[in-house]
Parts: C-alpha cells; structure tokens; sequence
C-alpha cells in the first residue's frame, strides 16, 4: 500500500501546496491583524492540495483491476495524512496569530479536507476520474473570495476574525460541513459498487454516468 | 443526413470560437459562484466611512482572482477539444484570441458592479470623517471604483490566460493565485515603507481605515493617482495577452515581440506616471473616525 502511495501521489504538488500554506500561516503569526485574510486561504490551500491525491486518470483502466477504490482510496490517503499532519504542526507552532482560537482554525482545515476529500472520493464511486482540477480550483477560488469579501461575515461568520467574532457559530458551520457532504454522497454512494474489490464501478447510462469534467466543459 | 466539411476564414473561425467561448465562461460554475458572492457583497449598504470604496474587493476576488482560475479551467478544456482533433483545425492563436473575446462576460460583470457601485456612492456618501475628503474630488473615487473594481475583473482572468498557456501544470492557478493575493496584501500600503512603491502591484488601496497613532482606525489617503493607476492597470492587461499570444510558436512571433517591447515601456512610464502624480504626501483625514 506504500508502495502504492509512494507512486500514485504526487508528492511534488503536495509539498509545494503544504510549503506554500505553512508560508500564509507564518505570515498570519507575524502580522495577525493586518494579513488576517491569508488564514481563511491556508485553509482552502490545505483542502486545495489535498484533493490531489485522490484523481485517478485511467479510471475506466484501474476500476477494472482488482484493487477495488476503497484499497486505493486507503492508499491515496497517506499523502492526506501528511498533509493535514503538516497542517496540524504549523497551526500549533504558529498559534500565537489566531487570537485564542488555534483549535477552532485547525478544526477548519480538518473539516474542509474531510469535506474535500469525500466529495472527490464519491466522484470517483460514480466512475469520473477525480475531478481534482476543478475541485481545487473551487475550493480556492471560493475560501479566497470568502476571506477577502467576507460576505455577511456578522451572520455567516467561516472565517471570524479577531477574538470578539462569533468563533462558536463557526465552529457549527465547519463542523456540519463534512457532515453535509456525507449525507449528500450517501444516496448515491449505495447505487455505485466500485468500493468492493475487483470490482469495477457502475456507469448508468445519461449525464452521471459518463466522465464528467466540471467545470469548463 | 449529410455532412460538409467548411472551410472557414479566419475572422469567421475567430467568431465562432468566440460566441463559443463566451457562452462557456457565461455559464462557467465558478464564474456563476464569483458572480453571486459579487451580488451578495453589494446587498445593503456599504460598510465603514468609505461608502462602495470599501467593497472594491468584491469584485477583485469574485471576478478577477476568481476569473484567473475560470480561464486557466476554460484553456485546458479547450486545448483538450482541439487536441482531439474534434472539427477544423485551429491554430492556439485563434483559440487565444477567442478566450480574449469571452473576457466580455467577466467585464460586462464588473460594469454591473461599477453602475452599483457609483450608485451606492451618491445615495450613501461618505461621512466628513470618511474618504474623499480635503481637496481630492469624487473622479477620483470613481477613478478608485475602476482601477479596483472593474478593471481587475479583465486583468485576473488575462492573468489567467498567461498561466493556462504558459504553465499548464496541474495546480498551477490555483497556486499562483495564492500568491498573487498574498503579493497584493503585502502591497496594499499596510506596510509603511510599501506605500509610496505600492502602485507597481496589479490591486492596491488608494484610501482606507490605516489608522494613526491614537486611533486605530482614521482614514487616510495614500499617495499616486488612480487615474493614471488606471491606464497602467489596462496596458498591463494588454501586456497580458501579448504574452498569451507569443506562446503559440507555429505562427510568426516578430511582430508580437515588437508590441511586447512597446507595452512593456509604455507599462513602465504608466507605473511612474501613478506614482509620481496626484497627491504625493499621505493624507490623514482632521476628523476622528470614532471607531
């Protein structure tokens, strides 16, 4: 399985990824009221790089092997776990920045990979090859928007900011993000198969069925 | 049914792949999500002693960071579609220049935002302890509204044309914009030895709550003129493009080098033109921002 890891994932991006979002978090220590925007893009970084462990290219080849999705999906994940450890040590280190609230903005890189990661995972259950282009570019396109605007941050507040803000109703929001995601993929999830080994998954004919490429095409 | 092969004139191709390429970025997912974090940010009135000067982030993020990521997306789709050799043949020039054309979606966004924008600044003006004050006129606010808000939406997503041509990397945009937006906080003239320089970056404030010591949040106007800023802003976005272009080695580059020595003086002068030109010595507004 580490055999397996070692060349499925590309380490390359994930360490430029991580390198990058430990430089944000470092930043944010430094000058906490003045680049505080940079903690609510580490997190979409985080689930950014992430979600590139898990894109597939020759899905219709590796769904027919016998290594079933879930094996490979386990496998992939060890660069995640790297990853969110190296998250985990950097926010810790860098605790200082966060205005009393060092648990609650590495809860919200958890909660954002856990969300991530699931989504592509359900993709590839319903046969596209892992749409983490598209997913990464999303996640930072839309975490960057939020922390820079910060849109109805008095009554939707994902990235408080200063020790006055409303962290406890954030921490609901993170924390029913992964959830959200779960229960979105759990009904679909039951018609595609490719969990088990050696067995590939099912392509129902129509628009969800064929490998889909969002966005952009 | 029968099929026929034609062959198109250039032009006639370019507009085709045009109306093609503008339909895809207009129903674009992650354009429809910037948009819509555009309007949401615009319900309301505009927070702080600024008015809509203070919501020029909204559309640098949702339309132009965001915008970067949409065209580098619609440049992999659509060297995909050429590479598969789906229809006639044509050239990365063209493919480019129809890209160039779809950025009209993007733009007639960011014109949407300007006409609210100017609204929102005549129907909620800025307080006597807010910005513009002193000598500085409301040109110069619509001038800021511009430089920040409509011309960014254009500039991310031709920035994103150069990266989608050339790096085509995996997690390239993506990356990049990060770092383009932790380049343009570090040059917003929150730091005070940035602030005269700060106008070389491609989105910086002109105004805003900096603070002075014995209250934190007093307006303040930063040095340069936006309208200048302006006009170095829209040269560096045909700078862009010229890039974009010059990647496409199968058609002569001559004349695009040419242009590019042309813009990159011209972007030169420009730059020196906002920084040395409008007001030159940091305003700091009398009134208290009782904040």
């Amino acid at each position: 399985m580490i055999r397996y890891a070692a060349r499925a994932v590309p380490w390359g991006l994930l360490g430029t990824g991580a390198g990058l979002m430990i430089g944000l978090l470092l930043l944010v220590e430094r000058w906490p009221y003045t680049v505080w925007p940079l903690q609510g893009i580490a997190v979409g970084l985080l689930a950014a790089t992430v979600v590139w462990c898990y894109p597939e290219p020759a899905a219709a080849l590796v769904d027919t092997l016998p290594r079933g999705l879930i094996w490979r999906t386990t496998a992939r994940s060890v660069g995640s776990l790297a990853v969110v450890l190296l998250w985990l040590i950097a926010v810790r280190e860098t605790r200082t920045g966060y205005f009393g609230h060092a648990a609650d903005v590495a809860w919200q890189g958890i909660a954002l990979v856990v969300a991530a990661a699931g989504f592509v995972t359900w993709q590839r259950s319903r046969g596209s090859d892992g749409p983490a282009r598209a997913v990464s570019a999303a996640i930072v396109g839309i975490a960057t928007c939020i922390a820079l605007a910060r849109p109805f941050a008095d009554v939707v507040p994902i990235f408080p900011y200063t020790a006055g803000d409303d962290w406890s109703t954030s921490r609901v929001l993170w924390s029913s993000l992964p959830v959200l995601v779960l229960i979105g993929a759990r009904v679909p999830a039951r018609s595609g198969r490719g969990g088990r080994r050696g067995e590939a998954p099912e392509r129902p004919s129509g628009r969800a069925g064929r490998t889909r490429r969002w966005p952009g095409r | 049914m029968s099929t026929a092969v034609v062959v198109a004139r250039p032009s006639s191709m370019l507009g085709q792949i045009a109306r093609k390429e503008i339909a895809r970025y207009a129903v674009h997912p992650l354009f429809l999500v910037g948009a819509a974090l555009v309007a949401l940010s615009s319900i309301g009135q505009p927070d702080g002693n600024i008015s809509s000067l203070g919501s020029v982030i909204a559309p640098a993020a949702g339309l132009g960071m965001i915008g970067l990521l949409v065209v580098a997306s619609l440049i992999r789709s659509s060297d995909q579609i050429a590479s598969a050799g789906c229809g006639a043949v044509v050239s990365e020039r063209t493919r480019t220049l129809g890209l160039v054309c779809a950025l009209i979606v993007p733009f007639a966004a960011g014109l949407c935002w300007l006409g609210w924008a100017i609204w929102a600044y005549r129907h909620w003006p800025p307080p006597p302890n807010g910005a513009p004050f002193g000598g500085v006129s409301d040109g110069w606010a619509v001038a800021n509204l511009v430089a920040l808000g409509l011309i960014p939406s254009i500039g991310g997503p031709v920035l994103g044309l150069v990266i989608g041509r050339w790096m085509p990397r995996r997690g390239a945009a993506p990356l990049f914009a990060v770092l383009l937006v932790a380049g343009t906080i570090v040059m917003q003239g929150l730091f005070e030895p940035l602030r005269y320089l700060r106008l070389v970056a491609p989105w910086t404030y002109f105004t805003g709550p900096y603070g002075i010591p014995g209250d934190d949040m007093r307006i303040l106007i930063l040095t340069g003129s936006p309208y200048w800023y302006c006009v170095y802003l829209v040269v560096l976005c045909a700078l862009g493009v010229v890039l974009a272009l010059l990647h496409d080695r199968e058609r002569p580059r001559g004349p695009l080098f040419v242009i590019l020595g042309v813009t990159v003086a011209v972007a030169v002068v420009t730059a020196v033109l906002a920084i040395t030109t409008g007001v030159q010595e940091v305003m700091i507004n009398p009134l208290p921002s009782g904040q």
